[in-house]
């Protein structure tokens, strides 16, 4: 196959692959679905047999809808721009497949293929894509070096194809080339390859951080890693099936005051995220309340260490009262809240990242993304007392009317309780809010399969009268509904129920424990935290998966731990750390928080160590995969071809088995050949095996050189030997077997090579 | 010898920079991890680049082989000798191409003579063919050639120069002429004009002539060449099959703004090529051809060529002649005498010759 042709599959591959890696990066299935049938088709239309390529004026109208289409995405869209323009790409590369390939055409559509690759990096920091990207880095690099070789070849071709026909015929000068190119190249590929790698490690380590994000409004790190499971809002009423993924989000140690791991002490931690205060009934939405700017401040930064305060530290009666810090960290964290365990009262970012605090809710929403990690303090037990002076202004009444508010004064009486509506807080409040949990808690069935309420019908009032049956949404706003009903604040509160331990200890937060829960205020600023889902369905629910699927799971979630780790979550703490040009960050970042710390600089560089050899094996077995990759491919093709040869020798002779049958006699000569001691290349012919003969016993080469005759008209002549040409050449190999042997007595002399 | 190594920044190259740099500004203003390897990918990539097409020229040792005469319009392959003398380091997609410029005289004859080797791996030699086409005749003067490559990604163009004065002729395009026209006026004159001893392959002796390539060394007539210090050849009597003078009448060039200069260049170059079709199809039927260009005082006798590989040489020594043909010398030297019209000649006139003219107008 000519260097053009190599040049042409691989360049037909790569922009596969590059297609194949976008897609990867953009997640839907509608752009495969139809991306990768017209690449694949393109082959056999164009380079086929009778393949030819499109018209040109097809292939321009083509690019022309391309474009017109792009145009009014961008216009119609302009924040997906990175898509629209990756996907005008993938469709220009398509359209060029058809088109005519020359080395300058393939050249085009690598550098094509090197932008789409660069949208995908803008699309997405998944470790799918960055094993997509490890297959078509490789893939690239060798088709854009074998592109070189074609254009030269094309080059030199096109000298001659200037010159008159009778000229060309004289002179029919091949391309140069030298002897081992193929495996000159390979070598070749392979240390360009390293050394580009090795190039980018160290660019990608040295590289500052932080040196100017934000040049460019708008260009961000790609949004992936949203926290899906976990929304800000609460919207009941939607009808189906509650789909669950099972993807980390975070991982998160419990220290205590002391610096000891305290993941032991706890089964089971509710971590806040969002706090809803305001209920849409017409839209039966649960979101946050509305803020006077004084109680949410300005937006603020904060730097690697920098401790900010969320709500004042309590003494309990006894003294110090419990504080434990929870080190959390996200694996690809979108813009939105902090999760900490009530209450906090402090956090420390371990990078440079933006906030904005709501002190009233004691929540804080952070603005970073990738692999963010803080550290917060907080007082699970505190003893609330009216020395905070935060109070949050009562909410606004609820269901004060009305089939809840019967229910739930019904319930009360029940249970032999009662409560002034319209006080804000009173004695009981705590036990009514206890009852009405255990109310749900016994009285409803725990399910993620929902039912959407009749038209004007309260979700709320479907759940508590109707169906009976919800998820945690759902008994979560029925509680505060009816908590409100009587007069007493309750809120729902959104986050994560961190249960479940990865195989260090820690705990590990997955997008399917994302949990809703209700905080009721039981005295004035005291807010204490109810769950009134069922807490054995939920703890079913949350419990971690068993078995092969599991276990695959597992190993995918540690490659997606180590990817993050390395490559997405290096950042300029991890680059001072790893540099060792300065301590300040690792040695700073626990100042305020009881000195315990977040990580001592030991640690830091210990894991800093163990994720860059990690990702130096990342990069290597990337590189090593493609490469084998492309070795297996030309074996492949190889064997193909090898296989298609010996069917069509086979086809076009079908005497061929018959004939080399009888002519075994020849391996039996090698055989004796062999046995003589007398070595030679498996690559030789018959006669330059028979050659080294005539130096032992001439008779001996006389008679194999007779049985090579033979062999050769039956192998090479097409002619089926005789019975008597068979018994003849037997008796040949006999003849030499038996001269050998006598040579094989004779002194042994120097070894006798053939080559 | 390498007389100097070069780098050149192609248009790709400058937009393979520009993109990096836009990455790296990328890479800083969204802190996306994958646009900082992204960036260092391609640092990595222009550092490849500019390093192995460095090493892989910095063994490289090549020559030019001696340039074969060729004709306008037809192939004129110019060949190189290349050595890798790297260890270690093979070379990949080599282009070889003549430097312009200095005494360098070959673009005005022909497009770059281009040729091209895939690999040239550590320790080995590869011939690397050149071809082009000249457009025009004259003699094409070469000062060097270089060696580049733009391998492995075509960001980063090196060459490596080495000085190699060379020189090659090309020879007129030959016109179309009537090969058997020709021959029969030749016969004609021969019958009418008194005869010549024909020289050739017979019995009597005619003489001693000076020994071309291709005459068989038999009839090196060595006493002679003993006697002369130079070869020289035995010529006998032959039965001949026509002697035919060509004589090339050229308008010599007006002075400036006095004429069309490229009108009288075209017309002179139109009659040097019927001059040289002439000649070759005379010289393919047998007949034995002298050439005459008055202006620039060429004169070269008829000779018999002994022997059918002699022929080519001789037929290569008149148009070697006409590619040697400076226009702007003609009528500015000393004359040379005309051919008598006693003998069959065909003349070529400028501006007016054509194809059926030279076939039929030979005057005797």
């Amino acid at each position: 196959m000519s260097v053009s042709a190599r040049s042409a599959r691989a360049v037909f591959a790569t922009v596969g692959l590059g297609i194949g890696a976008y897609c990867v990066a953009e997640g839907g299935a509608a752009l495969p679905l139809i991306a990768l049938p017209v690449w694949a088709l393109a082959w056999p239309i164009v380079q086929g047999p009778n393949g030819k390529p499109l018209p040109r004026a097809v292939i321009f109208g083509l690019v022309l809808a391309a474009t017109a289409y792009v145009v009014a995405t961008v216009l119609r869209r302009p924040e997906d721009l990175v898509a629209s323009v990756s996907r005008y790409i993938v469709w220009l590369e398509l359209i060029k497949l058809y088109d005519r390939t020359t080395a300058r055409d393939r050249g085009q559509l690598l550098a094509m293929s090197v932008f789409l690759a660069l949208g995908a990096c803008l699309t997405s920091n998944s470790m799918w894509l960055g094993l997509a990207l490890g297959l078509y880095l490789p893939a690239l690099l060798y088709t854009a070096m074998l592109n070189r070789l074609a254009a030269t070849q094309q080059a030199a071709e096109g000298a001659q194809a200037e010159l008159r026909p009778a000229d060309r015929r004289r002179l029919d000068t091949p391309v140069a080339s030298g002897s081992g190119a193929r495996r000159q190249f390979g070598a070749t590929v392979a240390l360009c390859g390293c050394v580009a790698a090795l190039v980018a490690s160290v660019v990608f380590v040295v590289t500052p951080r932080r040196l100017g994000p934000g040049w460019t409004a708008g260009w961000a790190p790609p949004p992936v890693g949203t926290v899906t499971g976990f929304t800000d809002e609460v919207r009941l009423g939607a009808e189906g099936l509650l789909s669950v993924s099972e993807t980390p989000v975070f991982t998160m140690r419990v220290v205590d005051a002391q610096g000891r791991d305290a993941d032991d002490r706890f089964d089971r931690i509710l971590m806040r995220g969002a706090v809803l205060e305001d209920y849409d009934p017409g839209a039966a939405r649960w979101r946050r309340g509305e803020r006077r700017p004084e109680d949410i401040g300005a937006p603020s930064t904060l730097m690697a260490g920098q401790v900010e305060r969320i709500s004042k530290e309590q003494s309990s009666v006894r003294g110090v009262s419990p504080r434990f810090e929870q080190r959390i960290t996200f694996r690809n964290k979108a813009p939105g809240p902090m999760f900490a365990m009530y209450r906090p009262v402090a956090f420390a970012p371990h990078s440079f990242l933006g906030f904005a605090k709501d002190r009233l809710t004691q929540t804080v929403d952070l603005d970073a993304t990738g692999r963010v990690a803080y550290t917060v303090v907080s007082q699970p037990d505190a003893p609330i007392t009216g020395g905070d002076a935060l109070w949050a202004p009562r909410l606004a009444p609820l269901f004060r009317t009305g089939r809840i508010h019967d229910e739930t004064v019904r319930l009360l009486r029940d249970a032999g309780l009662a409560r002034d509506e319209s006080a804000w807080h009173t004695a009981d409040d705590d036990r009514i809010a206890e009852a009405l949990e255990r109310h749900l808690r016994t009285g409803y069935e725990y399910t993620t399969e929902m039912t959407a309420p009749r038209a004007g019908e309260d979700p709320i009032e479907m759940f508590l009268f109707d169906t009976r049956r919800g998820h945690c949404e759902y008994f979560a706003s029925a509680m505060a509904a009816m908590c409100r009903s009587v007069g007493m604040d309750a809120r729902v509160v959104t986050g994560y129920v961190a249960s479940e331990r990865n195989e260090e200890g820690a705990f590990l937060v997955r997008e399917s424990h994302a949990h809703a829960w209700v905080e009721a205020s039981v005295g004035p600023g005291v807010w204490r935290t109810y769950d009134p889902s069922p807490p054995d369905e939920v703890a079913r629910l949350h419990a971690p998966k068993r078995g092969l699927l599991a276990w695959v799971r597992s190993i995918m979630e540690r490659s997606e731990r180590l990817w993050i780790d390395t490559i997405v979550g290096f950042d300029d703490e991890t680059r001072t750390a790893l540099l060792g040009a300065s301590d300040a960050a690792s040695s700073g970042r626990g100042r305020g928080l009881g000195g315990a710390g977040l990580a001592s600089a030991s640690e830091a560089r210990t894991r800093i160590a163990g994720a860059v050899a990690t990702g130096a094996i990342v990069f290597a077995a990337a590189f090593g995969g493609g490469f084998a990759l492309l070795a297996l491919r030309r074996w492949w093709g190889a064997w193909v071809r090898r296989r298609r040869a010996a069917r069509a020798e086979a086809l076009e002779d079908p005497t061929r088995d018959e004939r080399l049958r009888r002519a075994s006699f020849y391996a039996e000569l090698v055989r004796a050949i062999d046995r003589a001691g007398v070595k030679s290349s498996p690559s030789a012919t018959p006669l330059q095996r028979v050659a080294p003969l005539a130096a032992l016993d001439p008779g001996a080469a006389d008679a194999a050189r007779d049985v090579v005759g033979l062999y050769y008209a039956a192998r090479f002549g097409r002619r089926t030997l005789t019975d008597g040409e068979v018994e003849r050449a037997r008796a040949l190999v006999a003849d030499v077997r038996r001269r050998l042997s006598r040579q094989a007595l004779a002194p042994a002399g120097p070894p006798r090579v053939m080559v | 010898m390498p007389v100097g190594y070069r780098y050149h920044l192609s248009l790709n190259g400058a937009l393979y920079v520009g993109v990096t740099l836009l990455l790296g500004v990328g890479a800083v203003n969204s802190q996306n991890n994958l646009l900082y390897i992204a960036f260092g990918l391609a640092i990595g990539g222009m550092l490849v680049s500019g390093l192995l097409s460095g090493a892989m020229l910095t063994g490289l040792r090549a020559e030019r082989g001696e340039i074969e005469s060729g004709a306008a319009g037809e192939a004129l392959v110019v060949r190189y000798r290349v050595t890798n003398r790297n260890r270690l380091a093979p070379a990949f997609a080599l282009v070889m191409e003549e430097t312009a410029g200095g005494v360098a005289t070959w673009p005005r004859l022909m497009a770059a003579p281009r040729g091209g080797a895939v690999h040239v791996g550590p320790g080995q030699t590869v011939w690397i063919d050149a071809p082009s086409a000249p457009f025009r005749r004259g003699e094409a003067l070469f000062e060097g050639f270089r060696a580049t490559t733009s391998f492995p990604f075509g960001i980063v163009r090196k060459s490596v120069r080495f000085r190699a004065p060379g020189r090659a002729l090309v020879r007129p395009e030959a016109a179309p002429v009537d090969g058997e026209a020709v021959r029969r006026a030749a016969m004609r004159a021969e019958r009418d004009a008194s005869r010549d001893a024909r020289v050739g392959r017979g019995l009597d002796y005619v003489g001693l002539r000076e020994y071309l390539p291709g005459d068989s060394l038999r009839r090196i007539a060595w006493r002679a060449s003993a006697r002369t210090g130079e070869l020289v050849v035995r010529e006998e009597t032959r039965p001949s099959a026509g002697r035919l003078w060509v004589e090339l009448e050229l308008d010599a060039l007006p002075e400036r703004g006095g004429g069309d200069v490229g009108a009288v260049e075209r017309a002179n170059e139109r009659a040097i090529s019927v001059a040289a079709g002439l000649i070759l199809e005379a010289s393919r039927a047998g007949v034995a051809v002298g050439l005459s260009v008055p202006g620039v005082g060429v004169r070269r006798e008829p000779v018999d060529a002994p022997s059918g590989r002699a022929l080519p040489s001789r037929v290569g020594l008149l148009l070697d002649d006409l590619a040697r043909i400076d226009l702007r010398e003609v009528g500015r030297g000393a004359p040379a005498p005309g051919v008598s019209r006693e003998r069959a000649v065909a003349v070529v006139r400028a501006g007016t010759s054509d194809e059926a003219w030279a076939g039929e107008g030979v005057a005797p």
